[in-house]
């Protein structure tokens, strides 16, 4: 029996127009290939259709602007915001009230001023009062361990390559922090550590927010350097950095070791410490303490703000 | 109409034009999904042709990955007003659909 007879027939108006929008893509897409020979090539690779490329390339395009239409109306200031009211609730969440209220008062002066009346060599007073003031234990050693120096000058370090294949593009969580934090280019592989994770799935927001503070220190010139626990030790190791010249402090932790000794640093900081800390320009000297939390309560970023 | 066709496409002008044609409501639709195909290859060439090679891989990465709100600020950094350059090019092309059209209402297809 032939089926065709319950199909509905086409009208030839529909036929001839259908014809020609069938003609124009497939000459487009002919053509589009050939000026692309590299995108090709980039699908190949990757085993993907080049129609599919173009077809989800297109949605996924239009999608963003639509939504990008909204983040534009609302203003890039409501987007920096974001941060601070999810600190917000993690601080409260987490029951961590003490640490939250003392973190909430801009510290910055009073850090100036002890700074400006304590010697630097008196290193436990120095420690004990910071301590006291920003109500979180700051010590230059922790078990035992300490950093070759407490002292010393910072450099502006790259962003973290968290996991293989993370680039500028898939680095940011908010375009306000790609606005702000992009022109400091990726790192060129994993730290001394390895990549934070192994691939972007296994992404947390712990995990986002150890590379968005990140800090750099010569832990192997540590005294007690010599063993892969120690080395080990280090990972993730809480500190403070304190900028002497404004008295504005950042939590951070340890991701990666250097600088190279023969740069005259002693420490690096990633985009956003820096920013933080009022150090655009980099190469000053900062401080920079161990935090001791063994609870992990002391969140990380801008401590007084 | 998919997403494509609605944000960079004056659907309306088409629709209007596909109106004055002697076809059933299913027939239109197949065209305007005809359409919107049309505008996903002008639109992702348009774009491509734009980048340098190192941008152009780093676009196709995120393309892969998912749409987010760092690629759109990506694409305004490295194309200049590049909403007015899709607003010109789906402008354009929406001109050649009802340039179609018309032809074969005047019988130049026909």
């Amino acid at each position: 029996m032939d089926l065709r007879f319950w199909q509905k027939k086409e009208s030839k108006q529909f036929k001839v127009l259908a014809a020609g929008f069938q003609k124009r893509r497939s000459a487009l897409l002919a053509e589009f290939k050939e000026k692309h020979e590299d995108v090709v090539s980039w699908a190949a690779r990757r085993k993907i259709n080049v129609n599919d490329v173009v077809s989800k390339g297109a949605r996924t395009l239009a999608a963003s602007f639509a939504a990008g239409a909204v983040l534009v109306s609302s203003g890039a200031a409501q987007i920096s915001h974001a941060p601070a009211v999810k600190e917000l609730h993690r601080e409260l969440l987490e029951g961590n009230l003490p640490a939250f209220l003392s973190a909430k008062k801009d510290t910055s002066d009073r850090v100036k001023k002890i700074l400006n009346t304590t010697r630097m060599s008196d290193e436990n007073v120095l420690t004990e009062k910071l301590s006291k003031e920003l109500n979180i234990k700051i010590v230059s050693e922790l078990q035992g361990i300490r950093l070759n120096k407490t002292s010393g000058i910072i450099g502006y370090e790259s962003h973290l390559t968290r996991y293989p294949g993370d680039n500028i593009l898939t680095h940011f969580e908010t375009s306000g922090d790609y606005k702000r934090y992009s022109h400091a280019s990726m790192a060129g592989g994993p730290g001394a550590w390895g990549y934070i994770v192994p691939s972007r799935q296994a992404l947390t927001e712990k995990d986002i927010e150890r590379e968005r503070y990140y800090l750099v220190a010569q832990t192997w010139l540590s005294p007690n350097w010599g063993s892969a626990a120690t080395k080990e030790w280090f990972r993730h190791r809480k500190m403070i950095v304190i900028n002497p010249q404004n008295g504005k402090a950042v939590v951070g932790v340890l991701e990666d070791a250097g600088p190279e000794t023969g740069t005259g640093r002693a420490f690096g900081g990633s985009p956003e410490v820096m920013e933080e800390l009022g150090l655009r320009g980099g190469g000053i000297n900062v401080l920079m303490y161990f935090v001791d939390d063994p609870a992990d309560q002391v969140p990380l970023g801008r401590y007084g703000l | 109409m998919s997403i494509i066709a609605t944000a960079f496409l004056k659907k309306e002008n088409i629709i209007f034009e596909l109106q004055t044609l002697n076809i059933s409501n299913e027939e239109r639709e197949k065209l305007l999904k005809m359409a919107d195909e049309i505008a996903e290859v002008r639109l992702i060439d348009l774009i491509l042709e734009r980048l340098e090679k190192k941008d152009k891989e780093l676009f196709l990465e995120q393309l892969e990955s998912g749409a987010s709100e760092v690629f759109i600020e990506f694409l305004r950094e490295k194309i200049e007003n590049i909403e007015v350059v899709l607003a010109r090019a789906a402008k354009v092309l929406e001109n050649e659909i009802i340039e179609d059209i018309r032809s074969l209402k005047e019988g130049k297809n026909d």
